[in-house]
């Protein structure tokens, strides 16, 4: 028998640790009850759902062309809103990390203006440039612009002050200017998280540019609103495999990538 | 222990020296001052070994002259001209100083080629030496021939990250040459690796540089280096300096004294 006595299995908390414990499970009480969801609402839900079920199969392909052409309009516009998010994200990643920023305003600054990216839905975005640059496709690249924008010059800015500090000293000591040391030393070593960022960047977009169309942005989305609001619920189910295609080949894709590359 | 003080002035009308250091202090907190009252001149063409225990201040005071690490007090020149805070003036002045480090400071991902061009960014080269791609056939050319002078122009297309640790620091020399410093600060360059690669890259980057004529400083713990490869030794122990003199009147067992 050992002389010492076991430690108790589960250590007391102290006062402040007792009152986030109890702080904690009255926000989740509360916010189940607030929001009124219940096993039985969900039960009593089944024959609705079975219903729609019903209805939604087999899958109308009526209107598959029409269809697969705003399918493509929304991984265009994926493309297009990714691509331009990630070209301004760049030159924002630098200002925002601190060993790279020519002075700590820029950095303030910029991160100010990436986490506002980056908090307001791209849905928020899409109503904002549809308002100001009329119903389209345009309306929601520019939204997924700012979304991706939002998302990757962060990870940007984290990859970059990751880097190794030595051979940006090096460089440093032989007279390189600030760009010279950011794209021979910062940029190539950051280069595997860039790439990782981007392709879920394109991930996120292509998720996001399905459902601009709901406020006009744009693409596939203004499809699956208009079958819903008129009860065409077989179609409705086309899109909706369309759009689920559509995001897992693009999944799987940026998975080979990455895969491949890194 | 005979030791002996005496730094290398340069006389009035002679060439001005390499590197002139004037007292110069450094400390990282108020109670740790890493030097203080540091004086040395350094004659173009010369090589010197600057040595001391682990924390004596060799590297600091390495960093101090290309301003890698700014110092607390004192004034250094190189060629003449005082090294400044000023953003200009210090990239011009670091482009005549080559550094190479303990650790090689290759860009892993990359080629050893295109670290090697890196060395150009120097010079002036902008976009041109930020990578082989965009560099010229004539800067390719000069940095394949700064890579073949280390033993390595095989190894040009390889990722640096693929390369030992002696081959890394073979690299950064030939950086270093593709750079055309004319003064070359080294930083234990051999510290990091096994004996034998050590005294391989030694004998390489002293026998390069005074090809080139460079002058040359470099730190190092091992003694039978300083006194193999420099012409002058140059010792900091608690923040001064405690030896200066030429190589050829010193003893390897002298040496060993100043490390307690």
């Amino acid at each position: 028998m050992a002389e010492h006595a076991l430690p108790s299995r589960f250590e007391r908390p102290n006062a402040l640790t007792f009152v986030l414990l109890v702080g904690t499970a009255a926000l989740i009480i509360s916010s189940f009850a607030t929001s009124g969801v219940s096993f039985e609402k969900l039960v009593r839900g089944f024959p609705a759902l079975g219903r729609l079920g019903a209805q939604m199969f087999p899958p109308s392909i009526e209107r598959l062309e029409p269809v697969l052409w705003s399918l493509i309009q929304t991984f265009q516009m994926a493309i297009a809103g990714t691509v331009l998010g990630l070209i301004i994200s760049l030159p924002l990643a630098v200002l925002a990390a601190p060993s790279l920023s020519p002075h700590p305003f820029f950095v303030w600054v910029t991160r100010g203006i990436v986490a506002l990216f980056r908090t307001v839905p791209d849905l928020v975005w899409a109503i904002v440039f549809v308002i100001a640059v009329g119903l389209g496709p345009a309306a929601g690249v520019l939204a997924l612009m700012v979304d991706t924008t939002g998302f990757a010059a962060r990870f940007f800015a984290e990859a970059m002050e990751e880097t190794e500090k030595g051979p940006r000293e090096a460089l440093s000591a032989l007279g390189a200017s600030r760009s010279g040391i950011i794209f021979s030393s910062v940029i190539p070593q950051a280069m595997p998280s860039m790439i990782n960022t981007s392709l879920f960047s394109l991930e996120k977009a292509t998720r996001g540019s399905v459902v601009l169309g709901l406020v006009g942005a744009g693409g596939i989305g203004i499809e699956l609103k208009v079958s819903l609001e008129m009860f065409d619920y077989d179609q409705a189910a086309t899109i909706i495999i369309a759009i689920f295609l559509l995001v897992l080949a693009v999944e799987r894709a940026s998975t080979w990538v990455r895969n491949r590359i890194l | 222990m005979n030791l002996q003080v005496q730094a290398f002035e340069p006389a009035a009308g002679q060439i001005p020296a390499a590197i002139s250091i004037r007292n110069l202090s450094k400390s990282f907190s108020a109670s740790k001052t890493v030097f203080s009252g540091i004086n040395i001149d350094i004659a173009p063409g010369s090589l010197v070994a600057l040595i001391g225990a682990n924390g004596a201040g060799k590297s600091t005071l390495l960093r101090c002259i290309p301003r890698l690490i700014d110092p607390d007090g004192g004034e250094i020149e190189v060629q003449g001209q005082k090294v400044l805070r000023d953003a200009r003036n210090l990239r011009r002045l670091r482009s005549k100083i080559g550094f190479v480090f303990q650790k090689h400071n290759l860009v892993g991902r990359l080629s050893s080629l295109t670290n090697v061009i890196h060395g150009a960014q120097g010079r002036g080269y902008g976009v041109a030496a930020w990578n082989q791609a965009f560099a010229s056939s004539a800067i390719r050319a000069q940095a394949l021939d700064c890579l073949d002078r280390v033993g390595l122009a095989p190894t040009a297309a390889q990722r640096a990250d693929s390369l030992s640790g002696g081959q890394s620091q073979r690299v950064a020399i030939a950086r270093a040459l593709m750079q055309q410093p004319d003064i070359v600060l080294a930083d234990e360059p051999a510290a990091s690796l096994d004996p034998q690669a050590g005294d391989e890259v030694m004998q390489l980057f002293v026998t390069l540089m005074q090809m080139e004529a460079k002058t040359v400083v470099f730190s190092s713990h091992n003694l039978t280096h300083a006194l193999q490869f420099a012409d002058r030794v140059i010792a900091i122990a608690g923040g001064k300096i405690v030896l200066d003199a030429p190589s050829r009147s010193l003893g390897e067992a002298e040496l060993r004294g100043l490390y307690g």
